[in-house]
């Protein structure tokens, strides 16, 4: 990501060349919520990733003899319903919900590049019933269509994942088109084409540097709303099935029901996801800031 | 106007970053009101014990009023030969009559009174073989003052034509195809010809999905998915899927006087918190919790509450093997997966206590004390060790993978499914993938009886009588055999049941029955609550039997109610 230079017009007619990751260091030192919510999300990749070493409990063992026990030392956010370590659960329901984000939004952005890639470069007919099809299919709200999408297929995290990779797709491609479109007016695109260079090579050598930046940024601000799919639909019984723990599935099926006996059945992952979901956001907000050059013109 | 200036501030749009920032205050805000929690525990403790039994009132029972209940189902329809759901009988029973019915519990001696009452039928006699039961209907018996009917009398040709309809098609057909004819040699005399004998017929008849509906309706319909006319004390005057149902008062009810209650209206209310708050602000005139620290959660709010401590005679709910099949069809795997549950656990915990370790036939049949754990013999005893040689015998040392599907019918469910699938890993390395299902695909798919590995199967919560426990259930050949037993002992016994009238006898074969199905692990039962009944202070007469709560299969004992304010 550092790597690829971000041609950024300022004022001066000059141009100027900034890294990206310079131009990110730069927009956190100024707003400090960007370098919090950057913070927020490493908390949470690591716990996820040394979900292993964190957890006090294996998020799997039963303890009946303790179920529904108040937070405590030994186990500070408490027990669930059959009396297991609700933080040890939480923890490791960071991988679920990363996982199940990141796979989800990879396969959303990846796909949505491509066809907002091929859509934006080739224009014409292809253009138009593929455009159409995005917007038959981002005409039905997200949440519906990830359900039906779950429905037809059986419940479960791989087919709530691809749910919401086809909830992501259409906004995405739409995104890279219009970058695209605008890229290819670029004078070095048509200086590329007058050498004779193949299709593929101008596409993927000076078209795709130029578009990445929005993708980042909108994928970014995806993770937290393929999160919070994720957590709606195991909260409806069609994503992550038990004893898997998943944030949301811990909200559904304890939290709901124990939520007068046992609040923090539902406080917790609750928390949970708003943190994850608010990180995602304000640190998509941050890269916003700092990459979007009309942004950076106006402030 | 100035930035400054309050009212600007106040109507300000509050920017996407700003309400982000709010939120993550709020969160923050509610792990801290997490940490001063009370224990739960201890809440538990103070729940006291509640009577078993609420016997009926002495005093004089006033008319007028409405009861209102929040309930957990609805019907999927309201055509009775077409479902055995809850949702549509806590209400049917009260809409509609049957020939013969169970005690109500204010003229039941205590909460396992089994003596039959006639409800449409006076009087009932079989013959030396059993083969034939005459029933005299009641005279002057009238349908509702609805149109088609608009009032006209009942006959015997009405329940021939009834049980004529249930007999061709729907969920009834095994119960009522065993009539090989029927005469009505007068208006109000029905003589039925069973194909075999059965002593336990007029239980069968007694069942609440027996209820006797209307003619004209069926006729003219095609089907009764629309309007429900019967001869019950109550005339359903709405139905709004998911919304609610409203009962009215029948004025023509032939049991004079009653009902006692004006309007009965069962709102629609599948989450438990709102059914809870329901009955606190008084919305809700009576509800069902399974645990005691439920039960104590909400009577902080309402102290005054009439709590039935309820006792269950069966359970209905078990782990269904796709025993047909391997490697459950070796009776060492199904006693090892068997030996491998600790029952007793869930009990204790998931149950605080307050649960049965798991049978299907109604110990009342067979003995007078609910059966203990150790009384249902080796292979429901917790033992780990003797699992793992069991299945070593077998030849799956190494355990296997499977898979299980189920419908949460409430939050303890999952509890159990997840501590059931903890266990069988842990002890025996069998894996189990399990999927929750929405209540109709559930109910379909295991129903229907085409799934391989596990299931948390039931048996209709409905019955209770013994020919429908026994024969109806585990008969190979039954439609209504979920459990898919195929034992030619059980075969034998559960003919020979129904073929016999002495009631020590009965007792002696439904005890062999049970030992045979429990030796054989031919159904592997799961704890199941025994609960309680929360009423408010101001409800007379509505206490639930053993044989049925009020709130669900048992409705027509509502017709016996009033309120008292």
């Amino acid at each position: 990501m550092a790597t690829v230079p971000l041609r950024v017009p300022l004022e001066d007619p000059a141009s100027v060349t900034v890294s990206r990751a310079h131009a990110l260091w730069r927009t956190m030192k100024k707003k400090p919520l960007g370098a919090v919510s950057a913070a927020l999300l490493a908390v949470i990749v690591l716990m996820a990733i040394f979900a292993d070493v964190l957890a006090p409990y294996d998020p799997l063992a039963t303890q009946p003899e303790i179920r529904l026990s108040a937070p405590s030392r030994a186990h500070p956010f408490g027990t669930d319903d059959i009396g297991r370590d609700v933080l040890s659960r939480i923890i490791y329901g960071a991988r679920i919900s990363l996982w199940v984000g990141m796979l989800a939004v990879g396969i959303g952005t990846a796909a949505g590049m491509v066809i907002g890639l091929l859509c934006g470069y080739c224009e014409g007919r292809l253009d138009l019933i593929v455009q159409r099809v995005m917007d038959a299919i981002q005409a039905i709200p997200g949440l519906v269509l990830a359900l039906a999408i779950v429905a037809v297929l059986k419940p479960s995290t791989t087919n709530a994942m691809l749910a919401i990779a086809m909830v992501i797709i259409p906004g995405n491609s739409r995104i890279v088109r219009g970058a695209v479109l605008t890229a290819k007016q670029n004078r070095y695109v048509e200086a590329a084409q007058a050498m004779g260079c193949r299709h593929p090579r101008i596409i993927m050598s000076h078209i795709l540097p130029n578009v990445t930046a929005p993708i980042l940024v909108i994928a970014s601000i995806w993770l937290g709303n393929a999160i919070l799919i994720e957590a709606t639909l195991s909260f409806l019984g069609v994503g992550t099935q038990p004893p898997t723990p998943s944030w949301g599935l811990m909200l559904s099926s304890t939290g709901r029901a124990f939520m007068e006996q046992a609040p923090w059945l539902a406080i917790f992952p609750g928390l949970a996801i708003s943190l994850a979901v608010l990180g995602f956001n304000l640190f998509g907000d941050t890269l916003r800031d700092a990459w979007d050059p009309k942004l950076r013109r106006s402030g | 106007m100035p930035a400054t200036d309050p009212r600007n501030r106040a109507r300000r749009r509050v920017t996407r970053r700003e309400f982000l920032e709010r939120a993550g205050l709020t969160g923050a805000g509610a792990a801290a009101l997490a940490a001063g929690i009370p224990s739960r525990r201890a809440v538990a403790q103070q729940a006291g014990a509640f009577p078993e039994w609420i016997p009926a009132s002495t005093k004089p029972a006033k008319r007028g009023g409405a009861l209102t209940r929040a309930s957990a189902w609805d019907p999927p329809l309201i055509d009775p030969r077409l479902t055995q759901s809850v949702g549509l009988y806590q209400f049917a029973g009260l809409t509609s009559n049957r020939l013969v019915r169970y005690a109500f519990s204010d003229e039941a001696s205590g909460p396992s009174d089994l003596g039959l009452k006639g409800d449409l039928a006076e009087s009932w006699q079989s013959d030396s073989a059993n083969r034939v039961w005459t029933f005299k209907l009641r005279q002057g018996v009238k349908w509702q003052n609805v149109a088609p009917l608009n009032g006209r009398e009942l006959t015997a040709a009405d329940v021939k034509y009834c049980f004529e309809a249930y007999a061709k098609e729907g969920v009834q057909t095994f119960t009522f195809q065993e009539i090989e004819g029927m005469e009505t040699p007068d208006k109000h005399t029905l003589r039925i010809h069973l194909k075999s004998p059965n002593t336990l017929f007029p239980q069968n008849l007694a069942e609440p999905i027996a209820l006797v509906f209307s003619r004209e309706v069926l006729e003219e319909d095609g089907d009764l998915k629309k309007r429900l006319i019967g001869t019950g004390p109550y005339i359903l005057k709405e139905h709004t899927r998911k919304v609610r149902i409203v009962l009215q008062r029948n004025p023509d009810y032939f049991d004079k006087g009653r009902p006692y209650v004006d309007e009965y209206v069962i709102l629609s209310t599948p989450d438990a918190a709102t059914r809870l708050a329901a009955f606190r602000t008084g919305q809700s005139d009576f509800m069902w919790l399974a645990s005691a620290s439920e039960v104590e959660t909400a009577r902080r709010t309402n102290p005054n509450a009439v709590v039935q401590s309820y006792h269950n005679t069966l359970a209905p709910f078990g782990l269904a093997l796709a025993q047909d099949k391997p490697p459950y069809n070796d009776v060492r795997v199904r006693r090892a997966i068997s030996m491998a549950i600790d029952r007793q656990k869930q009990v204790d915990t998931v149950f605080e206590g307050h649960g049965i370790p798991g049978w299907g036939v109604p110990y009342i049949y067979y003995q007078d004390k609910a059966p203990t754990l150790k009384e249902l013999g080796p292979w429901v005893q917790y033992r780990p060790d003797e699992a793992k040689k069991l299945m070593a015998e077998a030849g799956h040392a190494k355990g296997f993978e499977t898979t299980l599907f189920y419908y949460e019918y409430f939050p303890q469910m999952t509890s159990q499914v997840q501590l059931v699938q903890q266990e069988l890993k842990k002890n025996l390395n069998i894996d189990i993938k399990i999927t929750k299902l929405d209540y109709t695909t559930y109910y379909g798919r295991y129903v229907e009886g085409k799934w391989d590995g596990m299931s948390w199967g039931f048996q209709s919560g409905h019955a209770i009588g013994l020919d429908e426990r026994t024969y109806h259930y585990m008969y190979s050949k039954s439609t209504k055999n979920f459990f898919r037993v195929n034992d030619p002992v059980i075969d034998d016994l559960t003919t020979k049941l129904r073929r016999t009238s002495d009631r020590a006898e009965q007792r002696t074969i439904t005890k062999k029955i049970v030992d045979r199905e429990f030796d054989q692990v031919l159904r592997m039962w799961m704890p199941y609550d025994n609960g309680f009944l929360v009423f408010q202070p101001h409800m007379r007469n509505v206490a639930a039997g053993a044989l049925r709560r009020t709130d669900g299969y048992g409705s027509p004992t509502l017709a016996r109610a009033w309120i008292e304010k």
